[in-house]
C-alpha cells in the first residue's frame, strides 16, 4: 500500500472512481473513509464516512455505498433496538422507525452512535 | 555533529545510575537514564538540597510523559529551570545532539516558554508517540510565538528533526511528474506554507506520516491523519494527495449513477 494510496486510495479503482472529485475538496476525511470503504468493501470505513459526514451530506454519501455495505453499516437491527431501548420497548421504537421510513439511514446511524464508546459520537447522535 | 555515536549511547538505561554515581548528574548521562529508585538515590547523593534534587529529576519525569498528556502544558507549569539547555537535553534529546543554533535559541528566549516549545517539537520529531498525538502537540507548539521566532526555531533544529517535521517547503521527492499536476501541486504547497503555523506544521508532518509507516495496517491508519489535519483545507489536500498523473483525466465530477 503506497503512502498516497493510504491517504486517498484506489483513485484508479472503478468503484472508488464513482466518488466525485469535489468530495475530497469539500471534506477530505469523509473522502478518505469513503474511498477505503469502496475499495476494500470495508464496513467500518463506510460507517466512519457516514458518521463523519455533515447531516446534509449523510444521505448523499450513503448513495455511493453498495447495498451490501449499507446493510453492514446498519448491522443487526433487532440487536441494535434491544441495546438502545428500555426493556420491553424495542417494538415501540421499531414501529416508530417504520413510520419514519426504513430506507433513511439517519435514525439508524443515530442509534448506533448512541451506544458508541466515543463521547463525540454519542453527542452527535 | 548532530548524530551521536558515543559510548554513552550504549549505556543501559537501567544501569545509568552507576555512571552518574561518580561524575554526578551530568545531562549527558541523565538523558539516557531511567528514572528509578537507584537513580533518585544517586542524584540525591550529589544534590546539595531537595530543591536541586527536584530540578534535576524534573526533566527526566517530563521525558517519560506521553506527548498526548500534553507535555507542553506540564513544562509550561514548571518553574524556570536554572539550565534550560540541560533541561531540554534531558527531557527529549535522546536521538540528537542539540546544535549550537538551538542552544542559542533556547537561551535567548524566556525559559519556561522556550523549554515548553522546544521539548514539544523535539518530542514530536522523535516519533515515539502516535502520529495523531504528535500532530496535536505540534499544532499547539507555536502558540505565543511570532512566525519569525518559530521559523528561527525550526531552522535551528537538528537536521533529522527538520526532516521528520518537514519544516522546509521544498518540492518533495514524491511530487507528481506531469507538468499540469506539478503546477497544482506546487501551488498547494505554497498555500500550505501560507497557512498559520498551527495548521501548516502538523499538516506537513501528517502528509509525510504514511510514507514513514512500515506496516500496512499502520500505514492505513496514518493515511487518516492528513485527511483529518487538512479537513478545513480541502483544496490543498486534494491537490497534494489527489489523483496520480495518469488517472487524473478520467476522474468524474458527477454523482452516482
Amino acid at each position: 500500500m503506497s503512502a498516497q494510496f493510504a491517504v486517498l486510495p484506489g483513485r484508479d479503482d472503478p468503484h472508488v472512481g464513482s466518488i466525485p472529485d469535489d468530495l475530497a475538496v469539500a471534506d477530505p476525511l469523509v473522502a478518505h473513509y469513503l474511498s477505503h470503504a469502496l475499495h476494500a468493501n470495508d464496513s467500518i470505513a463506510a460507517y466512519n464516512a457516514l458518521t463523519e459526514a455533515s447531516l446534509e451530506e449523510t444521505r448523499r454519501i450513503r448513495q455511493f455505498l453498495p447495498n451490501t455495505l449499507r446493510q453492514s453499516v446498519r448491522g443487526d437491527c433487532d440487536a441494535l433496538l434491544t441495546d438502545v431501548t428500555a426493556p420491553g420497548r424495542a417494538d415501540d421504537l421499531a414501529q416508530a422507525l417504520r413510520d419514519w421510513g426504513t430506507d433513511d439511514p439517519l435514525p439508524w446511524l443515530a442509534l448506533r452512535l448512541l451506544i458508541d464508546d466515543n463521547p463525540d459520537g454519542t453527542a452527535r447522535a | 555533529m548532530e548524530e551521536k555515536c558515543t559510548w554513552h549511547d550504549e549505556l543501559d538505561m537501567l544501569d545509568a545510575s552507576l555512571a552518574v554515581r561518580s561524575p554526578g548528574p551530568d545531562p549527558i548521562f541523565l538523558e539516557h537514564a531511567r528514572l528509578n529508585a537507584d537513580m533518585i538515590a544517586t542524584v540525591r547523593r550529589h544534590a546539595p538540597n531537595e530543591e536541586t534534587l527536584r530540578r534535576t529529576l524534573l526533566p527526566m519525569t517530563v521525558r517519560d510523559l506521553p506527548i498526548v498528556a500534553d507535555v507542553s502544558a506540564v513544562v509550561a507549569s514548571l518553574p524556570a529551570p536554572p539550565d534550560p539547555v540541560a533541561f531540554v537535553q534531558i527531557a527529549c534529546a535522546q536521538q540528537w545532539e542539540i546544535p549550537p543554533a538551538l542552544r542559542d535559541w533556547i537561551v535567548t528566549h524566556l525559559a519556561p516558554h522556550a523549554c515548553r516549545t522546544v521539548v514539544t517539537i523535539l518530542r514530536a520529531a522523535e516519533q515515539s508517540d502516535a502520529i495523531a498525538a504528535r500532530c496535536a502537540a505540534i499544532a499547539r507548539a507555536p502558540a505565543g510565538w511570532s512566525t519569525e521566532e518559530i521559523n528561527a526555531l525550526l531552522a535551528a533544529l537538528p537536521k533529522n528533526a527538520r526532516a521528520v517535521l518537514r519544516s522546509n517547503t521544498n518540492m518533495p521527492a514524491n511530487a507528481p511528474t506531469h507538468p499540469d499536476r506539478q503546477d497544482a501541486f506546487r501551488q498547494a504547497l505554497n498555500a500550505l506554507a501560507a497557512l498559520p503555523l498551527a495548521a501548516a506544521l502538523p499538516a506537513r508532518h501528517a502528509l509525510d506520516a504514511p510514507a514513514q509507516t512500515a506496516w500496512r495496517s499502520g500505514r492505513r491508519h496514518a493515511g487518516e491523519i492528513p485527511a483529518t489535519v487538512l479537513r478545513s483545507h480541502g483544496r490543498i489536500f486534494a491537490d497534494i494527495v489527489g489523483a496520480p498523473d495518469d488517472v487524473r483525466t478520467v476522474r468524474r465530477s458527477a454523482g452516482p449513477g
